[in-house]
């Protein structure tokens, strides 16, 4: 096929895909509002979690603390 | 002019077999004249156009279309035919002139001689009115309108018609009779396949019967008349057929 004839094909190709709804949809919808969209959203969640996370406090059982008097009288420790 | 010598045509078929589809298929379509072929459902009919028209090659035997070899010259044969068939096979989105446009640019044709056409031919098929509406939109009689004129537009000097007017309403298949008509009238050669009788006694110059891919009888309506002593074309085709 010669150079002209692939340049008449692709304008044909390139008229007729702008004139789809469903390619201009996702051609320009999808990339320009929906990845936005999933990427703020993923980000604000992971924000979020990690915020909850750091102002949780840890629990720890301490197994054995017999041996350490210190620990187990330390602040914050609830005697079983 | 087209001219087929011994077109044969073989396909392979999982339960059949190697299948003939044409079996020595020779005739002669001259300028001015509408040479039709007659043939029930999977006789051949399709397979002979589409070798004329070089879709298909054929397995043995020849065929020149315009002077040239439907093997050998299978592009200039390509620019020297124009195929109608009932399926228009239009591009829903484009609109009637983008249509013929497309196709009048992959003929070669440059922009000035396009216009002119485009113009000409939408001018004598009526379609002036609907030339920038979208395919998708246009009526079944409009849409063979848009059909001829893209078949048309680089003026081929050979026209082959595969069965055009099956599932047709009576006037969108009016239009592509006096089409045909007109065709002849300019000098084209014409070839056109059917298996409606009415049609064959309507139109045609010359008639070939085709069956089980072979050629079994070829002549005017006159002729073939005269050979089977019958007058209605359907008791002729009969009694070719059972022969």
């Amino acid at each position: 096929m010669s150079l002209r004839n692939i340049g008449i094909v692709y304008r044909k190709e390139l008229i007729d895909s702008l004139r789809d709804q469903r390619t201009l949809i996702s051609m320009i919808a999808v990339p320009l509002l929906l990845v936005p969209l999933l990427t703020i959203g993923l980000l604000v969640v992971m924000v979020r979690q990690v915020g909850e996370a750091s102002e949780e406090v840890p629990k720890v059982m301490i197994l054995g603390g017999e041996d350490s008097p210190n620990v187990r009288s330390g602040p914050g420790i609830l005697a079983k | 002019m087209i001219e087929a010598q011994g077109l044969v045509k073989k396909f392979r078929d999982k339960t059949r077999g190697e299948v003939r589809a044409v079996d020595g298929v020779s005739f002669r379509c001259r300028p001015g004249e509408i040479f039709g072929l007659l043939g029930a459902n999977g006789a051949g009919k399709t397979t002979t156009l589409r070798i004329l028209a070089t879709i298909l090659t054929p397995s043995a035997g020849t065929a020149i279309v315009a002077g040239y070899d439907v093997t050998r010259q299978s592009q200039k044969v390509r620019s020297s035919v124009g195929f109608l068939s009932t399926a228009t096979a239009l591009y829903g989105r484009l609109s009637a002139r983008e249509m013929v446009e497309y196709f009048g640019r992959l003929h070669g044709l440059d922009e000035t001689t396009l216009r002119q056409r485009i113009d000409a031919i939408f001018e004598r098929l009526g379609m002036n009115d609907f030339r920038d509406r979208r395919c998708d939109a246009l009526s079944t009689g409009m849409k063979q309108k848009v059909s001829i004129a893209r078949t048309l537009v680089h003026d081929p000097s050979v026209m082959i018609f595969d069965e055009p007017t099956v599932g047709l309403d009576v006037m969108a298949a009016r239009t592509i009779i006096e089409f045909i008509r007109e065709c002849r009238d300019r000098g084209k050669t014409v070839i056109f396949s059917t298996h409606v009788m009415s049609e064959v006694e309507k139109l045609c110059d010359h008639i070939g019967i085709i069956h089980d891919g072979r050629f079994l009888a070829e002549g005017t309506l006159a002729d073939l008349r005269q050979r089977f002593s019958k007058q209605d074309l359907e008791d002729i085709f009969v009694e070719v057929v059972e022969q």
